[in-house]
């Protein structure tokens, strides 16, 4: 029995790999709900925050995107036969802000910690 | 003399015959998971004209990407959850190699669409596969890319 599970580990770890991959850096929940519309202006947010990962113009207003994103795989290779997942998932947020830029709206989902490893089922 | 193979001897002999085909043949069956999906009970709380991109936000959070369509706001949610089997086969022809692929997979990113007008009012709210409801040209594949 020892001698099989040897032989099925030698020949099964070699085609197996997880990853995991980060862009940006992680959001702080607790930052976010420190935002207040009407009342936090943009300069206030970029020190809170940081730079935006993009800015997008809205006429004379602008809306500026932060994201943390982690990607999870997972692969097992036996022979021919592959087996391979991917989970991608973010932390987002996207703040807007008025012609004054003056913030307006926050819209947030925290949802990084959602990624799995999972492999896919036959 | 007389040789005996034991089921032992008979997989490891299976195994290698198999091994010189694997840089030839492959298999691969994937799962692919982006983004968390919106519910209907989520998007079916929006109705045009009286929803806000305040009530957007807060029932559908944080959208994939936000864009300017003339005088409109543009909120695009998108996720995918598919399984594919991908199996391809190189041969050698010569001094070069032939590959050829068959692949059964969903491509394109299922979403949702809000149009708001310039008082950021809803007008219009889309669902399905994101390209198709996109408005212009855009395709969902290039948006999933640059998300």
């Amino acid at each position: 029995m020892n001698k099989i599970l040897i032989l099925l580990t030698v020949v099964l770890l070699p085609g197996c790999f997880i990853s995991r991959s980060t862009v940006d850096r992680p959001l702080d929940a607790a930052l976010v709900s420190a935002l207040v519309p009407g009342e936090t202006t943009a300069d206030e947010v970029a020190s809170l925050m940081g730079a935006p990962a993009e800015v997008v113009q809205l006429g004379r207003r602008t809306a500026w995107r932060y994201e943390y994103k982690v990607q999870k795989q997972a692969a097992a290779f036996l022979f021919v036969l592959g087996l391979r997942g991917m989970d991608t998932q973010s932390d987002r947020v996207w703040v807007f802000f008025d012609e004054e830029q003056k913030l307006t709206h926050v819209g947030s989902s925290f949802a990084s910690s959602e990624a799995s490893y999972a492999l896919p089922t036959l | 003399m007389r040789l005996f193979l034991g089921p032992w001897c008979v997989n490891l002999l299976g195994a290698a015959l198999l091994l010189p085909l694997c840089g030839c043949i492959s298999g691969t069956l994937a799962k692919e998971i982006r983004h968390q999906p919106l519910t209907d009970e989520a998007l079916d709380r929006l109705v045009p004209g009286s929803a806000t991109l305040e009530d957007c936000l807060s029932a559908l959070g944080a959208p994939l990407q936000v864009e300017e369509h003339g005088e409109q706001t543009i909120l695009i949610w998108g996720w995918r959850d598919v399984r594919g089997f991908r199996v391809a086969v190189s041969v050698p022809i010569g001094n070069n190699s032939a590959r050829f692929t068959w692949a059964e997979e969903a491509k394109d990113l299922k979403g949702a669409v809000a149009i708001l007008g310039p008082d950021q009012v809803l007008v219009l709210l889309r669902r399905g596969q994101l390209g198709e409801i996109l408005p212009g040209k855009r395709r969902a594949s290039q948006l999933i890319a640059d998300d």
